[in-house]
């Protein structure tokens, strides 16, 4: 999709934009429900990486970026405090700037690659932002686990997102 | 970037093999993980080192409840199980090991951390900014792990 250029466009890519935003919300709200698989703080799904993902593919980083960023404000409005959005933004942000860095590196193909050293750089970003509120190194022996959880959850979020992006959705409707 | 990075001809395959080494590293240092059981309990809040625990002069059930540091002041600790109306944690030192029976918190994820006796990970609170850890070394007046 090119630039908003003309107003027309401009008014499609608000639209589609925010659509993307809610829709990663709602399965932010979603993922948020379910109960915690392990008694370590951080390690969960990130499924709302997937919407990342297809956005960064489908309209471009800049987008990606947006989206990213209405997503973690607004959940930390309607479900976190403000400590949940300062880790959010940490490890979300950490998340995208690997994930257009491999996705170059990577010619734009292996999406689940790219997934995979997204999800292990939000984690390893999100420990080291724990290292500096919880103000204890002690949080660094969570680090195995954490690099592992991230690999696996990326790896499978970046394989979702790859599957949604051979989808084929309209553009025009 | 692309001109350049195009002299590797596979970069999936070196980026793959980097993620497999960083993940057999980390699986090693999971198994490798201390069974030994640790002498010194430390419970630090937001930081600061609030009271440590010799293991081995326990005997019976302690309680205590931690209150974490809040706009109206320092971190402290009540004894016994309490519930303030600040954030707490109660935790529960007993010769088998420590771990958290109650909390205000979200999620509970310290209560879910079950008992740990051993070095390793410990037991972390992120809202209440609680951290409870165990290692071998003697009680002593310097701490290398917190600031």
């Amino acid at each position: 999709m090119p630039g908003p250029t003309d107003n027309k466009n401009r008014i499609r890519s608000i639209t589609v934009l925010g659509l993307m935003s809610a829709l990663s919300l709602g399965i932010y709200a979603f993922e948020s429900l379910l109960p915690p698989l392990f008694f370590i703080p951080g390690i969960k799904p990130g499924l709302s990486n997937i919407i990342t993902l297809y956005c960064m593919k489908r309209f471009g980083r800049r987008e990606a970026g947006m989206v990213l960023l209405v997503r973690i404000i607004i959940s930390g409005i309607l479900f976190g405090n403000p400590v949940s959005v300062i880790y959010s933004l940490t490890g979300g942000f950490t998340a995208l700037l690997t994930e257009i860095l491999a996705d170059a590196l990577l010619h734009g193909k292996y999406l689940h690659i790219t997934g995979a050293f997204g999800g292990l750089f939000h984690n390893a970003g999100q420990l080291i932002c724990a290292f500096f509120i919880m103000g204890s190194a002690a949080v660094f022996s969570y680090t195995p686990y954490l690099v592992l959880a991230g690999i696996i959850t990326g790896m499978f979020t970046g394989l979702a997102s790859s599957f949604l992006l051979k989808t084929k959705i309209p553009d025009k409707p | 970037m692309s001109d350049y990075m195009g002299k590797f001809k596979k970069p999936h395959i070196l980026m793959s093999a980097i993620l497999i080494i960083i993940a057999v590293f980390c699986l090693v240092l999971i198994l490798r993980e201390g069974r030994s059981r640790g002498r010194t309990v430390r419970i630090i809040s937001g930081g600061t080192l609030l009271r440590t625990y010799d293991m081995s002069v326990i005997t019976d059930d302690i309680y205590i409840t931690v209150v974490p540091a809040s706009g109206s002041g320092d971190a402290y600790i009540l004894e016994g199980i309490q519930h303030p109306d600040s954030s707490y944690n109660v935790i529960r030192i007993s010769p088998e090991g420590v771990c958290v029976t109650d909390s205000d918190c979200p999620a509970g994820l310290c209560i879910h951390r079950g008992s740990i006796s051993s070095p390793g990970i410990p037991i972390a609170c992120l809202p209440n900014r609680l951290m409870i850890t165990i290692d071998d070394t003697e009680e002593s007046s310097t701490d290398a792990w917190t600031y």
